[in-house]
């Protein structure tokens, strides 16, 4: 039970943060390779309001996710103008600025030991389930719904051209923003979740390899988020906990599951990529033949 | 002086990997960060050599040849299907991200854990102290990175290859419709890569320990020197790894040690944000 736990409390961490990246992915085009650092955000205010202020998780939680949901919606809107590839590489210098801020502000985040001894969420296996099972499915129903309405409509016309948006009126940098601060605020819910299961806030658990690990689960499916995300974030969670179960050692099997989804973003990249067009290279070899 | 100094230590390390991120991503108009991984697997690969019981010239010229080979296979199985298709620029990034991730589960998984610190191997404990002998230091830093220099300028100035390439990197459409060699310059340039990035972390473990996290931080500092100087051109990105290995020694006087590579992100990200082509070059390409 206390396995079935883990991985669905997981489950329900990657999920937020995964499900809240994948619109800004696919509709602001703005690759963000700093997940983990909001996730970071979200599980060190939530830990340290409990454990200095004596505040309830929940309340934390809240705080956390309001933290993240300022970070990303600032950072969104302050490169709003930067283009997609430099934005993955500004995204991926300020996860490593993020991993680095938290190893030397010792006197807040405990530095590379991180702040121990927190209180549990729930005090039951059942009651963690419960809790995961609820998290998983407001998600999943949400950003269905999210998707559906009048949101979900202008999120589709920026991704369709952005700039044809903004020419007919539309707030692009606005909507960026909004898209920014979603993946931001659920990021930081994952991180405060993440903090809360494992009753301790560490650095490790927030480095740029979680970050590029969500990237490669927005980029797999780009048609359908809902049912195949949650089946992403069950493997992301349920591998690590499954190799452990065999008697791979801890690190390892995180990094089997790291190199696995290395691997998935590989394919990703293929598949984003799949209609040959008449571009330079492909243009001069199909003349030459 | 001593700034001054320091400074020419640190450009021995970032030039070439600045050099190196110039050399694969310039002609492929496209954020290729594969040359890091390539560096830091040929390193890894160089020190179980030396505990197999190779001795130093060997391993050096087999770690080279490795370099190029391997950075020529993930160009011709990753890179070049991918600069076919629609948006090369983003596929190529996705997939260089996903190749750094995947040699950095690979290195832990095949070298042991991360938290093993993988130090220099007591055979290049010469060639380390030559390094870091008093003036020793500087100069062979300075020999390193004039050499690089050197090599890259005579390379664009005087061969037909090097004109192909600063062809390419200046307009890749124009050269595929003149019909120079654009596919071949890509495969010269991302061998010449990995071994300049190679050449590059060589230095970086004779000096400090390295454990397979590092890939993001290495890629990080040769992104940054290129982006720096501006990486559409090569001799701008050394001059770019220069001025950051100059920014990198002038913070270290002013900043706590801890706080050196949150400086050197703050930099990168500072250029990205304020100036993306670059403090060296003028404009973005459109074509």
């Amino acid at each position: 039970m206390v396995i079935l736990e883990d991985i669905a409390v997981l489950t329900a961490v990657f999920m937020l943060a995964a499900c809240f990246l994948w619109p800004q992915v696919h509709f602001a085009r703005q690759i963000s390779i700093m997940q983990a650092a909001f996730m970071a955000i979200g599980g060190y205010t939530s830990a340290f309001a409990v454990s200095n202020w004596h505040w309830s998780w929940f309340a934390g939680a809240a705080l956390a996710i309001c933290f993240g949901a300022v970070a990303g919606g600032f950072t969104a809107a302050a490169t709003a103008r930067v283009v997609e590839n430099r934005y993955a590489l500004l995204t991926l210098g300020i996860q490593l600025i993020a991993f680095n801020a938290i190893l030397i502000s010792g006197p807040v985040t405990g530095g590379p030991q991180g702040i121990y001894f927190l209180p549990p969420i729930v005090k039951t296996v059942v009651g963690g389930i419960g809790l995961a099972a609820v998290v998983v499915t407001v998600v999943a129903v949400g950003l269905y719904f999210l998707l559906k309405g009048t949101f979900g409509r202008n999120c589709r016309a920026i991704g369709d051209d952005g700039l044809l948006y903004e020419m007919t009126g539309g707030a692009l940098v606005l909507m960026k923003m909004i898209l920014g601060a979603l993946a931001g605020a659920g990021a930081a819910a994952g991180g405060a979740l993440l903090v809360g299961h494992t009753q301790v806030a560490e650095p490790w658990t927030f480095t740029g390899r979680e970050s590029i690990a969500l990237v490669a689960m927005a980029f797999l499916f780009p048609g359908r988020p809902h049912l195949s995300l949650t089946l992403a974030c069950l493997a992301f969670a349920g591998i690590p906990v499954g190799l452990r179960q065999l008697g791979m050692g801890g690190l390892n099997a995180a990094h089997v599951r790291n190199g696995l989804f290395a691997a998935l973003l590989i394919l990703a990249a293929f598949r984003t990529s799949h209609l040959p067009t008449a571009l330079p290279g492909a243009l001069a070899s199909r003349e030459e033949a | 002086m001593a700034i001054f100094l320091e400074g020419a230590v640190a450009a021995g390390l970032y030039v070439p990997l600045a050099l190196a991120f110039s050399f694969s991503a310039a002609p492929q108009a496209a954020f290729n960060v594969t040359s890091s991984s390539v560096a830091l697997i040929a390193v890894y690969i160089c020190m179980a050599l030396l505990r197999l019981g190779s001795s130093t010239l060997m391993t050096l010229v087999l770690g080279a040849l490795f370099a190029f080979l391997l950075a020529i296979s993930l160009h011709l199985v990753v890179i070049r299907p991918l600069l076919r298709r629609s948006n090369p620029e983003r596929s190529a990034l996705l997939a260089s991200l996903g190749v750094m991730a995947l040699t950095e589960a690979g290195l832990a998984i095949g070298f042991g854990s991360e938290l093993v610190t993988l130090r220099m191997s007591g055979e290049l404990n010469s060639l380390a102290q030559l390094l870091n002998r008093g003036s020793a230091s500087w100069i062979s830093a300075c020999l390193i990175t004039l050499t690089l220099v050197g090599f890259t300028a005579a390379f664009m100035r005087w061969t037909s290859w090097g004109r192909f390439f600063r062809a390419t990197c200046d307009n890749r459409g124009a050269a595929v419709f003149y019909r120079l060699p654009v596919e071949q310059v890509d495969v010269l340039s991302a061998g010449t890569a990995g071994v300049i990035a190679w050449v590059g972390v060589m230095i970086l473990v004779l000096t400090q320990a390295i454990t397979p996290s590092m890939v993001l931080n290495i890629t990080l500092w040769s992104v940054t020197g290129a982006i720096l100087g501006g990486m559409r051109n090569p001799l701008s990105a050394c001059a770019g790894g220069a001025t950051l290995g100059f920014l990198n020694s002038i913070g270290a006087h002013v900043l706590p040690h801890q706080m050196l590579d949150l400086f050197v992100g703050a930099v990168f990200v500072a250029v990205l944000v304020l100036r993306p082509h670059g403090l060296f070059l003028r404009g973005e390409r459109t074509a």
